[in-house]
């Protein structure tokens, strides 16, 4: 994937992996190989033990939700991934009425096309995604 | 200060043309490094001092505070270019108790409004930019077409004071010749007066020898109190005195009557807060953002207004290609901004530091004790004095 091809997505040396991950509907997240902590937004060195031995690394795509807002078309979220315990994305909410948003509720990782790349979405658990297209 | 705040801890990134990394992660390394390099851990850091990078993007200290994971700040700033300013923050923040121990630093990315040939790297598209307007009153200069107050300002110093491209050209080798003894340096081939004078102009009178070089970098100290200073890893550098800001008038055009103002404000300054003199200085790392302002400096430093040129004249040492003042104080052994790179003044302290450690490795300056290093132009400028353990 040529990144000449995508001009809107600003990318750094940082958030490269992240974004072609996104291009795959692959969600890679920082990890450190030496202290094995993960971090998000990525970053060059890891803010635990400060090696700068980090992988992006696939995640399951579970979590719950930490933080919401109303505010725009649809509910986005701070999502609290199962893999470690402060290891937050922020996303939209899909397939859910704003009204039945709730903290601590379960979700699972989708994905929607914006045309420049997808993006990763999430929707509650309990949900077929059916509708949802793409799913990883 | 009088020796109350030291340095204790210098840390670089890798400086280049094109790191092939982010500029996050340059501030990021610099920062660790520093911290290391004074023996402490991030539980240690209790402030954080960036730059704010006026034109272009800014690593702010919150990145670097989170990026580290720094749990203990209590003090954090961003203040506006040059580095020295940063630092300057620094030092007053330990030296009244806003903090212990405050890590100061700067980065530096050709970011893709730099350049023609940085636009055409996706990598440094920036992820926003704000238009610098000091005094704001951009609106009614900007419509006639760019100019370039540092080629209008040399062009006024030669024609009111009888200085020659030659002058500006010891400048700039002199530079070039301490590059090639610091393994940092970006720029590192040898500069002689025929290339410079040889060079295209880039703006009457100036040449692409006369600017600083754009790179990726970053650089970092960590300042503390001397009381601490004494338990840290490394050997103390004490700050005999700092100054920094700029008088009126500086409407940032570099007129002729504002030229040498600010210079000379914050070299009396320092004269006189610690009651010594140029004959006391080993080492000076005179800023070179562009040659005209290494000048202004000079003047006040050394030689009084419009006699910059006879100065340089005297101090040049042909054989070996670079400046002696006073026929033994050499300036920027690291190449400064012009062949090191363009950390806006950064490198010059880091430098005095190390060489007033005695760890300037291949750039060493047999027995320095004390240093002078200068940043900026009016309206943003400042300079410190730095003594070793020794002096």
């Amino acid at each position: 994937m040529s990144l000449n091809k995508k001009p809107i997505l600003r990318m750094s040396y940082d958030t490269e992996a992240y974004w072609m991950g996104c291009q795959r509907q692959e969600l890679l997240i920082n990890r450190c190989m030496d202290c094995h902590a993960w971090h998000h937004f990525p970053r060059w060195l890891c803010p635990v033990c400060w090696s700068e031995k980090i992988k992006p690394v696939a995640v399951s795509g579970l979590g719950k939700v930490v933080m919401f807002s109303l505010t725009g078309r649809r509910p986005v979220a701070w999502i609290e991934l199962v893999e470690q315990v402060g290891l937050r994305i922020y996303c939209a909410l899909v397939e859910v009425e704003p009204s039945n948003v709730r903290i601590g509720m379960e979700v699972r990782l989708g994905w929607e096309d914006y045309g420049e790349s997808f993006l990763p979405v999430f929707r509650p658990l309990n949900n077929t995604g059916a509708s949802l297209g793409v799913d990883k | 200060m009088n020796g109350k705040v030291a340095v204790v801890g210098v840390g670089y990134s890798p400086l280049a043309r094109d790191s092939q990394r982010s500029v996050g992660s340059l501030a990021l390394e610099a920062c660790r490094e520093a911290i290391r390099d004074a023996g402490l851990d991030k539980t240690d850091i209790d402030g954080v001092g960036g730059i704010f990078a006026a034109d272009l993007p800014t690593v702010w200290p919150a990145y670097v505070i989170d990026g580290l994971g720094l749990p203990n700040v209590l003090w954090s700033t961003c203040a506006f270019p040059p580095s020295i300013n940063a630092v300057v923050e620094g030092i007053n923040a330990v030296f009244s108790g806003a903090c212990k121990y405050a890590l100061c630093f700067h980065a530096k990315y050709r970011w893709d409004s730099t350049s023609a040939s940085a636009a055409s790297d996706p990598m440094r598209r920036a992820p926003w930019r704000i238009p610098l307007d000091g005094s704001l009153s951009l609106p009614m200069v900007t419509p006639h077409g760019g100019s370039h107050p540092y080629a209008a300002a040399m062009h006024q110093h030669m024609d009111a004071f009888g200085s020659r491209r030659e002058h500006f050209g010891m400048i700039a080798i002199n530079n070039r010749t301490q590059a090639q003894r610091n393994p940092r340096a970006v720029l590192q081939e040898p500069l002689t007066m025929q290339d410079y004078l040889d060079s295209k102009e880039i703006a009457s009178p100036f040449c692409v020898y006369d600017m600083d070089v754009p790179i990726d970098g970053a650089m970092a100290v960590v300042v503390t109190l001397a009381d601490r200073a004494v338990d840290c890893a490394r050997p103390p550098v004490y700050v005999e005195a700092a100054a920094n800001g700029a008088s009126s008038p500086n409407d940032m055009m570099l007129f002729s009557d504002q030229f040498h103002v600010p210079y000379e404000k914050i070299m009396t300054a320092l004269w006189q807060r610690t009651g010594l003199s140029i004959a006391d200085i080993d080492v000076a790392n005179i800023y070179d953002g562009f040659s005209i302002l290494t000048m202004g400096w000079i003047e006040a430093i050394f030689s009084g207004r419009g006699e910059g040129a006879a100065c340089i004249e005297d101090a040049w040492d042909e054989v070996q290609q670079q400046l002696r003042f006073l026929g033994r104080i050499p300036m920027s052994p690291h190449g400064g901004n012009l062949s090191e790179g363009r950390l806006q003044g950064f490198g010059h302290l880091n430098e005095a530091v190390l060489q007033l450690r005695g760890q300037a490795g291949p750039t060493q300056v047999h027995g320095a004790r004390r240093a002078l290093v200068t940043n900026g132009m009016n309206p943003v400028c400042g300079a410190m004095i730095l003594r070793s353990e020794n002096a």
